[in-house]
């Protein structure tokens, strides 16, 4: 599992919601730039390392992501470069190429964004941009119980090798299905019994209180 | 099925964007119309949260090929129409911004994909069915069937959102790959759900709701409404895998139009519409297109066969077995659900 864990938001002193939306916004200007328009993409692909240079995080965070992301890239560049009109001047594989550079530079983008603030912050900036409360609500919670219920996933596949279950094809198969659906229950139950210890200390039951200062612990 | 940021062009991306936002607020007004008010956040999370980390256990689903759970009939299976759709908002939100997983400027078309077709009309077809099936048997068969038909129509609308950002003489074979290689991940996504709800139906079956708390209209005439829609979302899908075979014979207009002698024909093509077509010289070949088409139609067929017969055996091993837990927990205040956990784990591991 990818984890934003390992490394600490910087907590730059631009506000979140800034960034955010200036990410939003040069996301969208990458989308809109023509494919084969080089010269504009360098220009974006600049203001981002410099960006990143600023908030002092490592190109290498974001060619890991990329990495993992390019071969389905490359492929869905291919697939849109069947008929693309871009195809007569740039060729199959450059209309395919074209997209993936726009695709570096706009992943570039949310991954500076995501390290250098963290989830805490961008959640703190989405309530306070006016996402509805319910949805901010629900990531939150989300955002909570994610790891939790990552390490309970890893430790049942593990209890299952351990006791060497080693079946194959459609047993695996079902074996799998019913490993998630455990997990399932187990997930709904852990939910009823924080939602009943939650109102218990005077929850009201509907949005979650904002998060707490930026030290908050995650589970 | 997460479509990446770049690969849409910008006006597809841009309504896309304004499609899944007017959709998003739409949940959101008919969200506090459940009789018993919207679920609880905390479970909305929580759900949230398994499909997030249910999407990293890889199936296999061809050779060389693996898939896994995309959630949205599942979500809105245990949630409802309008908290499925939410719930598969903040998924697609929390994997867009922190693990770039699915593009941030994507999100609209994922929604639109995953949210609003995955859990919205998923659910239509899961609530047609399960009123007319009884008991837990129509809980299975309908969200199952409603798995492999969500999953069809987003790789339609996937198709029809990567034609439109190229060019439109590509959108039967991008459909036609996209159709074949989505048959696979959707017979897988109506086994998977249909195990999860197995399972859920064999230790909490409490947990999952009737139609008429989950904010779906009720009463006659809204049941024959949803019915509609739902029939007309599987004749959708079942256009897409026929229609391609179709495509080449003339259709009605162009048949009667060569008959009076109004339309010549040139080289199989409509002369009329020579003078107006875009790239009149272009024309997409590829090596296989028939067989394609073939496999394609074939892969529907088979897919929702075997969709049915697991559905019908798994309804049919849940109903002879009877459940494991209940008896034993004691039925007092909150103990009972801490004790149903730990025996309903053991009986499931």
């Amino acid at each position: 599992m990818p984890s934003t864990d390992s490394i600490a938001p910087l907590r730059p002193r631009i506000d979140a919601r800034i960034a955010l939306l200036t990410t939003l916004v040069f996301a969208v200007s990458v989308a809109l730039i023509p494919l084969g328009q080089w010269r504009a993409l360098g220009v974006a692909a600049l203001a981002l390392a410099a960006a990143g240079g600023y908030l002092g995080v490592a190109p290498e965070v974001w060619m890991r992501r990329w990495l993992g992301l390019s071969l389905l890239v490359g492929m869905l560049g291919l697939l849109v470069g069947l008929g693309h009109p871009a195809r007569a001047e740039l060729g199959w594989a450059g209309v395919a190429a074209a997209i993936a550079a726009k695709n570096a530079v706009m992943v570039g983008a949310v991954v500076l964004l995501s390290t250098a603030y963290g989830i805490d912050a961008l959640l703190d900036a989405l309530r306070r941009l006016g996402l509805p409360a319910p949805l901010v609500s629900t990531l939150a919670f989300m955002e909570r119980y994610l790891h939790v219920l990552a390490d309970e996933r890893d430790r049942m596949l593990l209890a299952r090798r351990a006791r060497s279950v080693r079946s194959g094809g459609w047993r695996g198969w079902l074996d799998r299905g019913r490993l998630l659906g455990a997990l399932f229950v187990r997930a709904l139950e852990r939910g009823e019994r924080i939602e009943a210890a939650m109102v218990a200390r005077g929850w009201d039951g509907q949005d979650l209180p904002p998060p707490s200062a930026p030290g908050r612990r995650r589970s | 099925m997460h479509l990446p940021d770049a690969v849409l062009s910008g006006p597809v991306t841009l309504a896309a964007g304004a499609f899944a936002l007017g959709g998003l607020g739409y949940a959101l007004r008919r969200w506090n119309s459940a009789p018993g008010g919207p679920p609880s956040p905390v479970v909305m999370g929580m759900t949230a949260a398994f499909v997030f980390a249910a999407q990293m256990v890889n199936f296999p689903v061809l050779p060389g090929v693996s898939g896994h759970l995309l959630g949205g009939v599942l979500a809105a299976v245990m949630l409802g129409p309008w908290g499925g759709a939410f719930v598969l908002a903040a998924v697609l939100m929390v994997q867009a911004l922190l693990f770039a997983d699915g593009g941030v400027t994507a999100l609209g078309a994922n929604y639109l994909n995953m949210g609003m077709i995955g859990a919205g009309v998923g659910y239509l077809v899961y609530a047609s069915l399960r009123r007319r099936i009884a008991g837990p048997r129509g809980v299975i068969v309908g969200a199952m069937a409603a798995a492999w038909v969500s999953v069809l129509l987003s790789a339609g609308a996937c198709a029809l959102e990567l034609t439109a950002s190229g060019n439109w003489q590509s959108f039967l074979p991008v459909l036609g790959w996209m159709l074949l290689v989505h048959a696979a991940i959707g017979v897988g996504e109506a086994l998977i759900t249909g195990v999860v709800l197995q399972t859920v139906l064999r230790v909490r079956p409490d947990l999952i709701p009737e139609l008429d708390s989950t904010g779906l209209a009720s009463g006659n005439h809204a049941a024959i409404r949803q019915t509609g829609l739902a029939g007309l979302a599987v004749a959708l899908s079942v256009a897409m895998f026929l229609g391609p075979l179709a495509w080449d014979w003339p259709d009605g207009l162009e048949w009667v139009g060569s008959r009076v002698g109004v339309i010549e024909e040139t080289d199989g093509e409509q002369a009329l519409s020579q003078p107006v077509a875009p790239m009149p010289d272009y024309q997409l070949r590829l090596p296989g297109i028939d067989s394609l088409k073939m496999a394609t139609a074939a892969a529907g067929a088979v897919g929702t066969l075997v969709v049915f017969a697991a559905a019908s055996v798994m309804a049919r091993s849940l109903e002879r077995r009877p459940r494991l837990v209940v008896a034993a927990a004691p039925a007092v205040g909150n103990g009972s659900g801490a004790s149903t956990i730990e025996a309903g784990a053991h009986a499931i591991d």
